[in-house]
């Protein structure tokens, strides 16, 4: 039997969920077990780069809005490239308030937060060309040598 | 008497929180919530403080008689001991 309570559960008795991240698809902000995030409930509909904490099946995902539409959101992981579309505000639990990277406590209202959450948004697209490339050329280069070994 | 690897206190919104990171957060998945001396005596076993020198601070700290600080240390010790939260 499972007894971990569910995450809504939790932020409904609590007002709040406080977690270790798991996992890299918000890289660089946040490493695998590393760090502390703070969930509050919504309040209302949420904005551009907000990250919500919302389900995706049986799992929790905690991504970034990276534009919203008028009755969804399009969100998309720091570190992922596919974007995800038709999140609406009943699929999200709660909001990222604030966080512990490493040992050091920001809240997103901190400066170099925002900034750091408009950059990420606004290099997605040089991000992925860049991956895109990185990848290319790994796998020219992977070729080379293969032909140059069965010489 | 040492904390285990991995579980940190955190202070959020006003409360102090234990959770687990790292190795320890695959098998720990949920918050403790302390109250002030909870989380003081947390913090000073993990400064290496031994049983009576968290007493004696509590007991200055919380303006407490020195039998009292030292029952609450006890006590916080033993339930933190059960709970796991200290290497062996």
């Amino acid at each position: 039997m499972n007894s971990r309570k569910k995450i809504e559960t939790v932020i409904a008795e609590e007002g709040k969920f406080v977690s270790t991240t798991s996992g890299v698809s918000m890289k660089p902000l946040f490493a695998d077990r590393r760090d502390t995030i703070i969930v509050l409930p919504p309040c209302g509909r949420l904005k551009k780069y907000d990250v919500p904490l919302y389900r995706r099946g049986e799992e929790y995902v905690l991504h970034r809005i990276v534009k919203v539409l008028p009755d969804s959101y399009v969100i998309c992981g720091d570190n992922c490239e596919n974007l995800e579309y038709g999140i609406t505000d009943s699929d999200i639990i709660g909001v990222l308030s604030a966080f512990y990277r490493k040992d050091k406590y920001y809240t997103v209202k901190h400066p170099l937060y925002r900034l750091y959450s408009v950059l990420i948004v606004k290099t997605f697209r040089v991000r992925m060309l860049y991956r895109s490339c990185r990848r290319k050329l790994a796998k020219t280069v992977r070729k080379f040598i293969k032909k140059k070994k069965a010489r | 008497m040492k904390i285990k690897e991995g579980f940190v206190l955190r202070r959020v919104l006003d409360e102090a929180i234990v959770i687990a990171s790292g190795e320890a957060s695959k098998n720990f998945h949920g918050m403790i919530k302390l109250n002030d001396s909870a989380a003081d005596i947390w913090t000073w076993i993990s400064e290496g403080l031994d049983e009576s020198e968290i007493a004696k601070k509590l007991s200055e700290k919380y303006e407490l008689s020195e039998e009292k600080a030292k029952e609450d240390t006890e006590s916080m010790i033993k339930q933190m001991s059960d709970a796991g939260f200290f290497e062996i």
